[in-house]
């Protein structure tokens, strides 16, 4: 280990091997993480004790997802990061409340219902407040879709803050998400029949509301129009 | 209505379009939002401290206040008799020796000399002083000046009353008499008898009697109470004179004017991302159409001419695809814009000879064909509404081939069969 001597003679450690070691020792810890990361019982238990390489494991593997289910729900919006924040906050602080591991996903998605579902009713009690600045959807950020893919998705969006928020989650999870109905009805911890009745409600709504937006007339008249233009 | 497989299909294109945002999207890394996290949770620890803390500082001040309160609250006067330890009571008769005298002390600092032979008793007391019934003899009072002060000595059937005053008073039972002495300060002596109430100011002294032999009073007689005089009412205020309105003076013409710049008009791109593609094409026609057309990318002219045709602007939105075509010629952008022109020809023109031919340019030129399946469809529906059978027929058979569950499958088996 001691590789030379200071101006008085005494042996100093060798850096080198000091830091060869740290390397080994921090790429065996790191292997080590991601074996517990992978094992959702293990995981949980480790969210349940706020260690650090839990949190930063289930932000790593479930950050794109949750970001996923609230764009779905919302649309793109300007608090996309705060409201994804609010999610783990959220999961963190009742990592206790989940009795199945291999649930945590689907958990998550629940709470991003319950987040969404606050930023909808929170938007529209703000509309009655003449007086606010009008807010603006953000610029979708930029992709290969064509332009009228990217209308359509703009103009869908206008479409459901029409709707209710919990019609409007209930429809965004079910087409374009694509969960099933007991999917849909487990993340908005409500019954398959309360599921349906929002859907029947909301696509009833859909349809009359869509019809008059030049977007999405023609994809009314004809069925799927939209593709993605590789570029 | 839409059937849900219509919307699931809509919503999984959707789908696609926000995912393929979404990874183009600049995401915080994991460690910045693990910060923000904590950083939260923190805030919200903070929050969650400051509130109990104030909850209990809330709490703390309103245990104090009453604890002040109830320390502080105003307490009658209490009194000791003599050099007893304990404190006097209220109606006991009090008894000064035959050859002596008794005191009683106030909380207050008041005194009472119960000379030899009185007797006495303290009925009542509160914060500002207390009722004392002389039963006989002589009683000496010393009492305290302060404010509010309400002392009353009893008589017989005469009361004095006292606010701040050295006298001494006696009353004899037997001959029902009362006798005031000052020696400072004033007291107003009252009794049904009386007609009026008696003021005693300081060295005056009066006897006082209800009975037929009432003692007349000494020489300086109580001068009468004297009433307030009426306070005078205030003179009116005259109302003040209405204001006459404001009238800013007119701008000086000499002074010169500082004109904000005029905000800048939207441009047609801006204007057609907010969905308002009447607008954008005004806003275009303004810049000049025609030479946007010659002058913009593939990209921007496609995304005009579409504005367009959102508009209701079919003979704009052709002349821009048609652009697109002569100035990209070969590329995919040529070939989306034959797509879109066969649209143009098919429902607005219901051109379906014009819309076959630009629906199959398309599938000829298309490299990717993302649109290859509504192309297809499109020129079966073309092909059947110009009435050539056999050609449409060819098309059903190729489309059900290729895409045997699109948007066009039930319309191609109708056309497959003889």
């Amino acid at each position: 280990m001691f590789g030379h001597y200071n101006a008085a003679g005494a042996p100093q450690p060798s850096m080198v091997g000091t830091s060869k070691l740290v390397r080994v020792v921090g790429g065996k810890r790191q292997a080590s993480e991601q074996a517990r990361a992978r094992d959702p019982a293990e995981l949980v238990r480790g969210l349940i004790a706020a260690e650090p390489w839990a949190e930063r494991a289930l932000l790593q593997a479930e950050t794109a997802h949750v970001e996923r289910m609230l764009t779905r729900m919302l649309g793109f919006c300007a608090e996309l990061d705060d409201l994804t924040q609010e999610v783990f906050i959220r999961a963190f602080a009742r990592i206790t409340e989940l009795r199945e591991p291999e649930s945590l996903r689907a958990w998550l998605s629940s709470i991003a219902v319950f987040v969404a579902r606050e930023a909808i009713r929170r938007k529209r009690r703000r509309r009655w407040l003449v007086f606010l600045p009008a807010e603006t959807r953000p610029e979708q950020p930029a992709g290969a879709a064509s332009f009228e893919a990217r209308a359509a998705l703009r103009v869908f969006y206008e479409v459901l803050d029409g709707f209710g928020a919990d019609e409007r989650i209930a429809f965004t999870l079910r087409f374009v998400e694509g969960l099933e109905l007991t999917e849909v009805a487990h993340a908005c911890q409500v019954s398959v029949a309360t599921i349906k009745r929002r859907l029947k409600r909301a696509s009833d709504e859909f349809y009359l509301r869509g019809r008059a937006r030049a977007e999405l007339v023609e994809w009314f008249e004809e069925g799927s129009r939209w593709r993605r233009i590789e570029s | 209505m839409a059937s849900n497989r219509e919307l699931s299909t809509l919503g999984r294109i959707l789908a696609e379009v926000q995912d393929d945002a979404l990874q183009n999207r600049a995401r915080p890394p994991v460690s910045a939002t693990i910060a923000a996290v904590y950083r939260a949770r923190a805030r919200r620890e903070r929050t969650r401290r400051n509130l109990s803390r104030l909850c209990y500082g809330v709490g703390a001040a309103a245990i104090a206040a009453a604890v002040m309160l109830f320390v502080l609250r105003p307490r009658a006067l209490e009194f000791r008799v003599g050099e007893a330890a304990g404190l006097g009571q209220l109606g006991v008769l009090i008894a000064a020796p035959n050859t002596g005298v008794r005191n009683l002390s106030f909380s207050d600092g008041s005194r009472f000399l119960l000379r030899a032979g009185a007797q006495a008793r303290v009925v009542s007391s509160n914060e500002h002083g207390a009722r004392v019934v002389i039963e006989r003899g002589v009683v000496r009072a010393d009492v305290v000046p302060r404010p509010k002060n309400d002392w009353s000595l009893f008589g017989g059937p005469f009361e004095i009353h006292v606010t701040g005053t050295s006298f001494e008073s006696s009353w004899d039972p037997q001959r029902q008499q009362l006798f005031v002495n000052m020696q400072e300060g004033h007291v107003l002596v009252s009794a049904e008898c009386l007609a009026g109430t008696r003021a005693l100011s300081t060295g005056q002294s009066a006897t006082f009697s209800c009975g037929p032999d009432s003692t007349p009073a000494s020489p300086q007689q109580p001068a009468p109470a004297a009433t307030p005089p009426p306070e005078p009412m205030p003179a009116p205020v005259p109302a003040s004179p209405p204001a006459s309105p404001r009238v800013d003076p007119p701008p000086s013409l000499s002074a010169p004017l500082s004109v904000a710049p005029p905000p800048r008009a939207p441009s047609w791109r801006e204007l057609s991302a907010l969905g308002d593609y009447a607008g954008a094409i005004a806003a275009a026609e303004h810049e000049g159409f025609e030479r946007l057309c010659e002058t913009l990318s593939t990209a921007e002219l496609l995304e005009l001419a579409s504005t367009a045709r959102l508009a209701g602007h079919a003979e704009r939105a052709s002349f821009g695809y048609a652009a697109v075509r002569r100035r990209f010629a070969g590329s995919e952008s040529a070939a989306s814009a034959a797509f879109h022109l066969g649209q143009l020809a098919f429902d607005v023109a219901h051109d379906y000879r014009t819309a076959r031919r630009f629906f199959a340019a398309y599938l000829a030129e298309c490299r990717n064909c993302a649109l290859a399946p509504e192309a297809l469809g499109r020129r079966m529906e073309a092909e059947q509404g110009q009435g050539d059978v056999e050609l449409a027929r060819a098309s059903a058979r190729l489309y059900l081939e290729r895409y045997p569950n699109g948007a066009h499958a039930r319309l191609a088996q109708s056309l497959k069969q003889p």
